[in-house]
């Protein structure tokens, strides 16, 4: 048994860094445009096949479809931002509604890309791409993990590393800072506040991108394989919806869980796990496992 | 000595580590204009939102009629008779004039629950109607009474702003800059109202204000905030010759 | 808007049972078919049009309640052998209790996880709808029994129209007098400014939570009028997929208007069938086609055909 545990804790670590990714994606967004984004799950999905499409058409060898995928991605990202939403802002009537109609754009965005990928004769398939490497499994004590395994944590954690050098050291990463924590300040003292706001949405559409290609050897690749989402709705409310190291640990645990549930509970169970992770986490602990108490607005 | 009417006494307000108001104490008197001036940031709005209920302080009371405030939660406040405005006019933007203030009614108008029908609720609901064109009528809005509050023009959003504090007919009516952005002669127009309201009705109002002639013109007592705390209190005359008030307010130029 | 509804606005609603009961026997029964699923997608949609139009509260539950309503509505008649004419109530309560349940902790806090908490669950009671394969059969679906009132037996589209065309009557009615009540200004307050609001008096939260269950029973409703014209359901029907569409009514209808809503029902209730009988091959683009219809309709007209109306209306009048 105790293997089986080890090797359990293992793999869901595995696939928690991804929805770690796809966590940081939509709370980047929501930290710096007050949006929940409920098209990221297809984000991943179009970036997934886009990995597939460069791999297996353009004949790009696998270094460069990350790279690839991430700028064809955060271009789309940035004009949903600048074209729909920046108009939905300018139209809807204020207060709560703004809310609401920029999550029925997101959602609007969500079908958009789900249908383009349908009307595709090639999804019709279930594909799955090719091993990241290809080679002989990696045995650690009781652990078994494919190289490709390995592969995807080492991927997820550089451009983790790159997204916290990014925040932490450069410039458009302070002002991005500064922009989601006080926009009108951040106007006044003359950053470019609509610019911040693509740039979130190119930088949150690339990692979902990045997760998507990670993904795609693992998965079986559907248009509809979007629903991935709520893992990473539930990674990024452990975190609070607003801690970027929270979703990283919550990407983490989410992966185990499903893990220790697919072990102990039941197969059909895993697909429950994250819905009960997310209520128990609403009613016991809104503010996540690392959240801090929640500071009330200005009037 | 017998409570005052509305006090806050001993009031901190803490934002991590900023301290937006600091063992601050006020009391107002019945019947009376208290202005409430200081440079901005010193926790003026904050004093109000206090009141509202939006915020708890860290230590403190506040009481009105004899009785804290603290235990209250936010809805109640205005049934008690404590109504107020918004520094940056908080309406229901997209409803008529008159939504609006059948809205400010809300502590005053019965039978929550919708579905009874009969005469019961149709005369209640007439009676609210009748009562908010009246009002309307009082402070000129009443030809505009189904013009979104949207479509208004700046002087006539912040005259509903207070046509809907009014509407729940308060006691305590508190007051978060009603005179900013407006012109001479509707400031004249203000100062007529806010005179009316507190020797006429009887109503007691906390006025926070940066326009210093209106301030000087209405109050019957000032209280100065500068950093949260504060640091001047009495008639119009003693604050204008306070040192400490010259020093922090006046003195970096004059807003009258 | 506000005010008590007056018997002149009431009135016109008697049409719809008038013709509920005039038309079966001269219209053929596909579009009869067709009449009673637009009106049924009506409750479902000004249930859920009280809540996001209306109170500006964002919630992805409305297709689960509407499941609840489907499967209780089924399950009370086959399991406790009760008539329709209780089970579709009781049903429909259980919606609005487990509404209820919902919204209390998730109304707590940020606006943002009510999003959220109602997307989980929504989710998770279509997964109940599969797993519990002892009361809902399952994926394979459950065959819903013909319901009979007064000794009229529905279960087909002629025999279940007038009824449908009565409870969506009495919805309206209901809905007219909720949205004119002080109830109806306060979930408006709430849209527009919280702060407003909870100083004019108005419960926020407590506001919040009432047309959170309110719109939960509507759901229930339409779930009991499904069970009136269909013989058969499954998990299936209460995917995401339906509540997009029935977000699609309301935002091309317009958001936070009853006509608008009803505009908007008829419309993309009308416009799939009529495609689908003209163009083949069209269930693969449906997805697109509403992914732009709700982009578009929030980029260029976010208060829908009806805000469009009245803007023409306003600008006519002096």
């Amino acid at each position: 048994m105790l293997p089986l545990i080890f090797q359990a804790l293992a793999s869901g670590v595995v696939t928690g860094c991804v929805y770690s990714l796809i966590a940081l994606s939509l709370v980047i967004v929501y930290k710096s445009t007050d949006v929940i984004n409920f098209a990221g799950g297809e984000i991943v999905m179009i970036g997934g096949y886009l990995g597939m499409f460069a791999l297996l058409f353009l004949g790009l060898p696998y270094v460069l479809i990350f790279p690839f995928g991430a700028v064809v991605i955060f271009a789309l990202g940035a004009a949903f931002d600048r074209v729909v939403l920046h108009k939905v802002l300018g139209r809807a009537a204020p207060g709560q509604s703004i809310l609401v109609a920029m999550v029925i754009a997101t959602v609007g965005l969500s079908y958009v890309l789900k249908g383009s990928a349908r009307v595709v004769p090639y999804t019709e398939e279930v594909r799955r791409l090719p091993p990241l490497f290809a080679g002989e499994p990696i045995v650690l004590g009781p652990v078994i993990l494919q190289p490709q395994d390995v592969a995807i944590v080492v991927i997820a954690v550089v451009v983790m590393l790159a997204l916290w050098g990014f925040f932490a050291f450069t410039l458009t990463g302070k002002a991005l800072r500064a922009t989601s924590q006080n926009p009108r300040a951040a106007a006044l003292v003359g950053i470019p506040v609509r610019t911040m706001r693509m740039t979130v949405w190119g930088i949150a559409s690339a990692l979902a991108a990045i997760a998507g290609i990670l993904l795609a050897p693992k998965l079986l690749m559907t248009p509809d394989m979007g629903v991935i989402v709520i893992l990473a709705f539930a990674a990024a409310i452990i975190g609070g919806f607003t801690s970027l190291p929270g979703c990283i640990l919550g990407g983490i645990v989410l992966g185990v869980i499903q893990n220790l549930v697919g072990l102990f509970v039941a197969s059909n169970a895993i697909s429950v796990a994250p819905f009960v992770v997310i209520m128990l986490i609403l009613a016991l602990r809104p503010q996540g496992l690392l959240g801090g108490r929640v500071v009330a607005k200005k009037v | 000595m017998t409570a005052p009417f509305f006090s806050l006494n001993g009031v901190s307000v803490r934002f991590g580590g900023l301290l937006a108001l600091q063992r601050f104490s006020m009391a107002v008197a019945k019947g009376s204009i208290h202005a409430l001036i200081g440079p901005n940031g010193a926790g003026k709005s904050t004093v109000f939102n206090c009141v509202s209920r939006f915020y708890t302080p860290s230590e403190g009371d506040i009481a009105f009629e004899g009785r804290s405030l603290l235990g209250v939660p936010a809805h109640r406040v205005a049934g008690l008779g404590i109504a107020r405005t918004f520094q940056n006019i908080e309406l229901c933007r997209s409803l008529t004039v008159l939504e609006n203030v059948l809205i400010g009614m809300a502590p005053r108008v019965r039978g929550y629950f919708p579905f009874a029908p009969g005469f019961r609720r149709a005369a209640i609901e007439r009676q609210a109607m009748a009562e908010a064109e009246a009002l309307l009528e009082r402070t000129g809005l009443v030809a505009l009474r189904h013009v979104p509050a949207e479509a208004l023009d700046f002087g006539h959003q912040k005259k509903l702003d207070l046509a809907r504090a009014l509407a729940s007919k308060p006691r305590l009516l508190l007051l978060d800059e009603p005179a900013a952005g407006l012109r001479n002669r509707e400031i004249a127009a203000l100062d007529a109202l806010l005179v009316g309201l507190a020797r006429e009705q009887g109503i007691t109002i906390v006025l926070v204000e940066h326009v210093m002639r209106l301030v000087m013109a209405v109050a019957d007592r000032i209280t100065v905030l500068n950093f949260g705390q504060k640091i001047a209190e009495g008639s119009a005359a003693e604050v204008r010759d306070d040192p400490n008030v010259i020093e922090a307010y006046l003195g970096q130029g004059s807003h009258a | 808007m506000f005010g008590s509804p007056s018997l002149a606005r009431l009135a016109p609603l008697l049409l719809l049972p008038a013709l509920g009961l005039l038309l079966p026997g001269h219209l053929p029964q596909y579009y009869l078919y067709l009449g009673n699923v637009i009106m049924m997608y009506a409750v479902l949609a000004i249930g859920l049009d009280l809540l996001l139009g209306w109170a500006g509260q964002f919630a992805f539950a409305h297709i689960a309640f509407f499941g609840i309503g489907v499967y209780g509505t089924a399950l009370l008649q086959i399991r406790l052998k009760l008539p329709f004419i209780l089970a579709m109530p009781g049903a429909a309560l259980l919606a609005g209790l487990i509404g209820l349940l919902i919204a209390i902790p998730a109304t707590r806090l940020r606006a943002v996880y009510l999003a959220l908490a109602t997307f989980a669950f929504a989710e998770g009671a279509q997964w109940v709808f599969n797993a519990w394969e002892s009361m809902t059969n399952g994926a394979d679906g459950l065959r819903i029994p013909a319901p009979s009132l007064f000794g009229h037996v529905m279960g087909n589209d002629p025999a279940a129209f007038p009824l449908v065309a009565t409870l969506l009557a009495l919805v309206l009615a209901a809905t007219l007098y909720l949205t004119t009540s002080k109830l109806g200004r306060a979930l408006c307050a709430v849209r527009e400014s919280e702060h407003a609001a909870a100083a004019s008096g108005i419960d926020v939260r407590g506001t919040k939570i009432v047309a959170f269950a309110i719109s939960a029973v509507y759901a229930g409703v339409a779930g009991g009028m499904y069970t009136l014209y269909e013989s058969f359901t499954n998990p299936e029907v209460f995917g995401f997929a339906q509540i997009v569409l029935v977000l699609s009514m309301i935002v091309v209808g317009g958001l936070g208007s009853v006509p608008g809503v009803l505009i908007g029902t008829v419309i993309l209730g009308v416009l799939p069938t009529v495609l689908r009988t003209t163009m083949r091959d069209l269930l693969v683009w449906q997805e697109l086609v509403y992914g732009v219809i709700l982009i578009l309709a929030m980029m260029f007209m976010p208060r829908g055909i009806w805000g469009l109306v009245r803007r023409k209306r306003r600008a006519v009048r002096p």
